[in-house]
């Protein structure tokens, strides 16, 4: 084989090995890379093949390291690039709003009042209450367009379907299904936890599918695309929307306790704090850590209650009859499989920003 | 051994110093303390920013320069060039332009050249190196005579 069919060869070689750089270098340099082996591999064949082997064998030795190098540089040039893009101005919420904003933190208070309370003033007033407030938070969320402080809004619509009338129903069944299916010892409490964290498990994962479902169903209407593409931008408007569904969660996971409203109201003050710190922080990071810790925050607090305050007579018959203690250790230890699922939702949007966005002109 | 051909570029390129107070207003640096940051440069990088002090060079010619400059001890990779090209410019301490007095196959051929901030970093690590070795040199070691 003749030096020029060595030559030619390798330059045909390299110029593959060259497909390995990041789309981002080779639209700048590969024109230049090539034409400098060309000439870098010319002058060595006048040296003989051993000298135009020995520069082919330097540019493979140096080749994986800078490679490596510039993708590792053009991923952290774009996670900078869309960090920039997702950071946003902290905007200026009006009374009104600011005032919907916390409207929805209000909503599982007055249905725990309604609960307790056997007032006919408050069975009168409480309902239609609750029930103007989402409308007013949901309409005007939709009138605005969907701005960040009316998203909880419809978690809480979806999350009150999901809990209070699709699994409301089922529970009763699919709990004996499962009891049927797994046969556990009279005091096997961490085999009844297991069966708990997999029911709360399904119960989140059946919102988020609904969830999912429902944006499908939206993302064919042209007056909700904004809403899409909103939540496609910024991952954190999600979690935000699922933060929503964790309000009337943690009232339901705290019903029929001891001191229901200070408890429910310490906790609903938590999540609200979150959710001000959300409405407050100007990147994604800032804006997922303000709603993980309301809600660590108002769980932690959710457990505490139960493993301090002793519970309602009722409450320990229904899980067991002969043991106080056995209850004390199960219902803190659910509390915190919840607190696990919570967080495991509200920070699976994450995974938006792995799927490749669709570029619109805006971006 | 001392290569002439080092200093005669290290002449050429130092002897501009009436750019100093503009630079300093551009790259809002303060010179005796960032640029301080930048050195020591790594030896490849001493070498490319040396290659482009007498002027524009092309990636081939900074190669040979590089090889040149330092007796074949630093010979640059067509992948290890590009990638410290890019980091340079990303860094702004060179340029890259179209070189419309040498088209190939009828496009422009890229030069590279020195900003002011490359020219600055390139001047204190020059200064750097001489006074490690006006040191070494007063203490009796490496002097030839």
């Amino acid at each position: 084989m003749s030096v020029k069919t060595w030559r030619q060869a390798l330059v045909a070689c390299y110029n593959l090995l060259l497909r390995l750089y990041p789309p981002g270098f080779r639209a700048i340099f590969q024109d230049e890379i090539q034409s400098v082996f060309l000439q870098t591999i010319s002058d060595a064949s006048r040296q003989g093949v051993l000298a135009v082997a020995k520069v082919f064998l330097r540019e493979l030795i140096d080749l994986p390291a800078a490679v490596f190098q510039e993708h590792r540089r053009e991923r952290s040039a774009n996670n900078v690039s869309q960090a920039k893009i997702y950071e946003e101005p902290i905007p200026k919420l009006t009374r009104h709003e600011v005032f919907l904003a916390f409207a929805v933190f209000l909503i599982p208070t007055g249905l725990v009042l309604l609960n307790a309370s056997a007032s006919p003033l408050v069975t009168t007033f409480v309902p239609p209450t609750i029930l103007v407030l989402v409308l007013a938070g949901c309409v005007v969320g939709l009138i605005k367009r969907f701005p960040r402080w009316s998203l909880p809004y419809y978690g809480l619509v979806i999350s009150g379907f999901v809990f209070l009338f699709l699994f409301q129903g089922e529970a009763q069944r699919i709990s004996a299904l499962l009891s049927s299916k797994f046969v556990m010892q009279p005091h096997d409490e961490l085999g009844r936890l297991l069966l708990v964290a997999f029911w709360d498990g399904m119960v989140w994962f059946t919102l988020l599918a609904l969830m999912a479902f429902t944006f499908m169903l939206l993302s064919i209407i042209p007056g909700f695309r904004p809403l899409i593409q909103r939540l496609w931008d910024d991952w954190t408007r999600l979690s935000y929307l699922l933060y929503g569904s964790s309000v009337l969660a943690l009232v339901m996971i705290y019903d029929a306790y001891q001191y229901p409203a200070v408890f429910d109201l310490l906790i609903i003050t938590c999540l609200a704090a979150g959710a001000w710190g959300y409405l407050r922080s100007s990147s994604p990071s800032n804006r997922f850590l303000a709603l993980l810790s309301g809600l660590t925050v108002s769980i932690l607090m959710t457990w505490a209650g139960k493993w301090i305050i002793l519970m309602p007579e009722a409450w320990i018959r229904w899980f067991q009859p002969d043991s106080l203690q056995a209850s004390q250790w199960f219902e803190p230890q659910q509390t915190l499989t919840g607190l696990i699922w919570m967080v495991v939702v509200i920070a699976l949007p994450y995974l938006l920003r792995i799927i490749p966005r669709p570029r619109t002109p805006a971006l | 051994m001392t290569n002439p051909v080092n200093f005669a570029i290290l002449d050429m390129s130092f002897t501009d110093t009436s750019t100093g107070a503009v630079l300093e207003e551009e790259a809002n640096i303060n010179p005796s303390e960032d640029i301080q940051n930048y050195i020591p440069l790594r030896e490849p990088t001493f070498f490319i920013l040396l290659s482009l002090a007498s002027g524009p060079r092309h990636g081939y010619v900074i190669m040979k320069d590089t090889d040149f400059m330092s007796d074949g001890r630093v010979t640059l990779s067509t992948s290890t060039l590009y990638t410290a090209l890019k980091r340079l410019l990303e860094q702004e301490w060179i340029r890259r332009e179209d070189d419309l007095s040498d088209p190939e196959n009828g496009r422009e051929r890229k030069v590279y050249s020195l900003t002011d901030l490359g020219r600055r970093i390139l001047e204190a690590e020059v200064e750097r190196l001489d006074h490690l070795v006006y040191t070494a040199h007063g203490r009796a070691v490496g002097k030839s005579a």
